[in-house]
């Protein structure tokens, strides 16, 4: 029944019901932070499944084999049914809340405020705010269409500036002290009274970075054929590529200011973490969700090493057993106590096949967590209020209390983490990690003792660390949407996993294999749809399934 | 694996001390050393906690309590459990999100509760208000599973088992905060009909039972009979079960498999409506996070009774929320161990990991070969 819904009017019911579940869930109405102009955050929100659902709907596709482009006057009037439909949604919804009065919806869902029905309807009551919200949602899926039909070299330049614009408005607390440290006025791009962007300032971003995307787009592959003639020019490349990374690291804290290096430095602990469970779950193919528990373990043993206290409710109090070492001497000691847990719990139960071994890791997770927090070890760790004044980490006067200061500190971490990782990955052990998350019967043929496990190639080391920035920094930075923020990790885990199951940034050999695969599979579809591949491989690692 | 690796490695000085290496393997050293570690603990314990001085010890009465209430959550645990080991037999896939059905189910009916309990229905005409709340928590529950089922995890019904898996934990992280973006964060008071409030007993052959545990107990009995039936007499029954044996063999003989894996979904989801209900009758609250805990038990109490059979659900429901319930007190206690009840989910963790290590086809399983 569903598939005789002409595919303009399916997009659009879906784009309306995902607009209406953003209105409900709140992301709508409380995201008042203004981008441009008056326009919030919330509004932004509300508008992009309008323009997704035409983008999609009027992009190229491949119907029987043969590739489909439409013409932008065809995406538009295709992009504005879909917006039509869309506003009928958001329409039916703005009725029924009129119809139970808002006092009525607000018992259930406690994100329909008198604010959201006046940004949904533009501040008319009754009818004419619904056709305004129609209209409105025409104009968008437009966009979208318009957008979705016009070739490549102007629509990624398009997007790629509206994202820059948009990011922009949202970043003031953090671009406006760059700006000021780099003895720049800004007060042309931000508005002084809104706090985001001024239009001016929005148009010329836009401009600016369309015309650069569109430029660099244009030319890129001439650039990379010259610059990589030779391998000396290569590796010459790559070592002012290395240096000015180097150099871009090392004047980060100091350029963005010490919030921004507050949320580096968490970032770098992410990446930490990250590094490590890469070699758990995307070297051995393990998926340890369990894997927190080691950092809780690493916490708790450096808080009783280094003397931290614990929190009662007279006061603190020191634990039952307490040392006074230095944050340098209690690390080895540290890592040698994770490990040892990390053995106990790991030797039993890995023979476990692949997901069973993901549910009992997330019970010893939860059983270190209810430990760590009960009553009964309340005198070693201070139940649920946990410990504190713990120890810095002393390096002659450095404490590592500032925020900057701690950003160096985790970058030195992250480099030894990442040295070693990437030094495991070619190591013995690296190799025989590979062979059996590949093919772990021929890896056993060949003398590597395997663990029997599928893998799941979501392990790479830039991608980790991408991982961390994009889901730590930007709800950092973005403070916006720090209330949501698990909601945007539960959305995009699932995204994820049936868009692009290889990880945002794939490992390299993986991701080789997967394109032969690709090609040999669907030749065809490949050579039209060079631009939509990506996205289109639901499950490259098919083969194993089952 | 050990003799494989044995009879395919040339002999020589490096593999016979390999050989003999794996001949006793640390792992299993840690299993055994692990067996009679904990075996020590739980008769240790136990044996304390008996031997207690007349005044510190748990009076008989009271030991009864734990053991109804364990019975009643185990009731509730057991229809979670069947959700599980529904959507286990047909997809072989642990529905992760499978808690946060529950929670959803719970949290539509406490809004028809709470407007019952206002206007005074729930106290007129109990029954009657009861009804529609177990079926407003069925369907929602049964419409989130099916949902859940078309968009998540449809499109990866052919890719590796971990996809999917790490799929339904973002589902579960999802449908969590999106229970907390609709309702709000805070935890809200489950009406509770006067009939079944407080201290009302009702004593059947000799026991004395709280009312509400006793409709616990019954609608959990009914679910589990009905399901039972459902399965195993009618058509569409006959295809889940078709379809839990070979899902390309099913297809061939003209079963449509996608209707049949979302009516099992649909199935697990209205047992996890009930299941939310009577969550909240028995607690008398209601929250966007009361489903990872009962979800986990519940999983643990599907692998207890041996994932993938019906009869393995109920039983280790059963047996879970008795473990849970007469557990803390009987282990903890005598080792002194303060809020002995805050270490439940120790208890419930350690026999999902025990099972797995020892018994991963679980007590009515036989499977033990799919999961190691």
């Amino acid at each position: 029944m569903i598939r005789r819904i002409p595919r303009v009017v399916r997009a659009g019911l879906v784009a309306g019901i995902v607009s209406v579940y953003l209105c409900l869930v709140g992301i709508v109405g409380s995201l008042v932070t203004d981008v441009v102009g008056r326009i919030t955050v919330g509004r932004v929100v509300l508008s992009i499944p309008a323009i997704l659902a035409g983008l999609v709907v009027a992009r190229p596709r491949v119907v029987s084999g043969e590739l489909r482009r439409s013409s932008v006057w065809a995406g538009v009037s295709s992009g504005a049914i879909v917006g039509l439909t869309t506003g009928a949604l958001l329409a039916v919804f703005i009725g029924v809340v009129n119809l139970l009065g808002i006092e009525t919806i607000r018992n259930v869902f406690i994100a329909v405020k008198p604010d959201l029905m006046s940004l949904l309807t533009f501040g008319h009551a009754g009818v004419v705010g619904s056709v305004l919200r129609i209209v409105a949602e025409v104009a968008l899926g437009a966009v979208g269409g318009a957008i979705g039909a016009t070739p490549d070299r102007i629509r990624v330049p398009t997007v790629i500036a509206a994202t820059v614009v948009i990011s922009l408005g949202l970043l003031r607390r953090i671009v406006h002290p760059a700006l000021a440290q780099l003895g720049l006025r800004d007060d042309w791009l931000f508005s002084v009274v809104t706090l985001g962007l001024t239009w001016f300032g929005a148009v010329a971003v836009f401009v600016v970075a369309f015309v650069t995307t569109f430029a660099w787009r244009a030319n890129s592959a001439a650039i990379v054929a010259r610059t990589h003639r030779t391998p000396a020019t290569e590796r010459g490349v790559r070592l002012i590529v290395l240096a000015a990374i180097g150099g871009g690291l090392i004047a980060l804290p100091f350029l963005v200011g010490s919030i921004f290096s507050q949320i580096l430095g968490t970032v770098g602990i992410y990446v930490l973490l990250g590094l490590g469970l890469n070699i758990v779950v995307g070297y051995a193919g393990l998926l340890d969700l369990g894997y927190v528990a080691f950092f809780a373990v690493g916490a708790y043993t450096t808080a009783v090493l280094t003397g931290g206290s614990r929190v009662t409710t007279t006061g603190y109090a020191p634990p039952s057993f307490s040392l006074h070492l230095s944050f340098f001497v209690a690390i080895p000691i540290v890592v040698v106590v994770a490990a040892l847990v990390g053995l106990l719990i790991g030797a039993p139960v890995l023979r476990l096949r692949g997901d069973y071994l993901a549910i009992v890791t997330l019970g010893f997770g939860e059983i270190a967590r209810v430990l760590f927090s009960s009553d009964w070890l309340k005198g070693a760790f201070g139940g649920t209020q946990g410990m504190t004044a713990i120890p810095a980490a002393p390096i002659g006067n450095l404490n590592f209390r500032d925020t900057q200061h701690f950003y160096f500190l985790v970058l030195a971490f992250c480099l030894i983490a990442l040295y070693i990782s990437w030094r495991l990955a070619d190591s013995r052990v690296g190799r025989a990690w590979n062979a059996m998350r590949e093919d772990e019967q021929v890896a056993e043929a060949v003398g590597v003792s395997t663990v029997r496990y599928k893998l799941l190639a979501i392990g790479s080391i830039p991608g980790v660390i991408v991982g961390a920035l994009v889901l730590i920094g930007i709800p950092g930075v973005f403070s916006e949407f720090e209330q949501y923020r698990l909601l945007l990790y539960g959305a995009v885990l699932m995204a994820i996993m049936i868009l692009r199951p290889q990880g945002l940034i794939p490992n390299i050999r993986r991701s080789q294999e997967l394109e032969e695969e690709d090609v040999a599979q669907d030749k065809w579809a490949e050579a039209v749809t060079s631009d939509e591949h990506a996205a289109s491989a639901a499950s490259p690692l098919g083969e194993g399934a089952g | 694996m050990a003799e494989g690796t044995d009879l395919q490695a040339p002999p020589g000085p490096a593999t016979a001390r390999l050989g003999r290496l794996q001949r006793l393997p640390l792992r299993r050293l840690i299993q055994i050393v692990l067996a009679i570690l904990i075996i020590g603990f739980v008769v240790l314990g136990t044996y304390k906690t008996l031997k207690l001085p007349p005044d510190e010890r748990y009076d008989p009465s009271t030991w009864k309590a734990f053991v109804i209430s364990g019975v009643a959550q185990g009731g509730i645990y057991a229809l979670i459990a069947l959700g599980y080991t529904l959507v286990y037999g047909v997809l072989r896939m642990i529905n992760f999100a499978h808690g946060e059905v529950f929670m959803m189910g719970c949290f539509a009916s406490f809004f028809f509760a709470d407007a019952y309990a206002n206007s005074g229905l729930l106290n007129r005409h109990p029954f009657y208000a009861l009804a529609i709340i177990f079926a407003i928590a069925m369907l929602t529950s049964c419409l989130i599973a099916m949902l859940l089922e078309r968009v998540a995890y449809r499109p990866l019904r052919n890719s590796p088992r971990l996809v999917p898996l790490i799929t339904a934990i973002g589902a579960s992280l999802f449908l969590q905060n999106t229970a907390f973006g609709f309702f709000g964060p805070q935890t809200q008071a489950y009406p509770v009909p006067d009939v079944l409030g407080g201290d009302r007993t009702w004593t059947i052959v000799g026991i004395t039972m709280q009312r509400i545990q006793v409709v616990v107990i019954v609608t959990a009995i009914l679910a589990v009979i009905g399901l039972t039936l459902f399965i195993s007499r009618t058509r569409t029954g006959r295809s889940i079960r078709a379809v839990a044996e070979d899902r390309e063999i099913a297809s061939l003989m003209g079963i449509d498999v996608d209707r049949t894996i979302m009516i099992t979904f649909a199935l697990g989801g209205l047992l996890a409506g009930i299941a939310g209900v009577q969550f909240g009758l028995t607690f008398g609250q209601v929250s966007p996070y009361i489903g990872f805990t009962p979800g986990i038990a519940a999983f643990t109490a599907s692998v207890l009774g041996g994932i993938g059979s019906i009869g393995g659900a109920a039983l280790g429901g059963l047996l879970l929320g008795l473990l849970q319930a007469v557990g803390p007190p009987l282990l903890f206690t005598g080792f002194n161990i303060p809020a002995p009840f805050q270490l439940q989910d120790v208890i419930t963790f350690s026999v999902l990991v025990l099972v797995l290590i020892f018994r991963p086809g679980g007590i009515l399983g036989s499977g033990e070969a799919e999961k190691v």
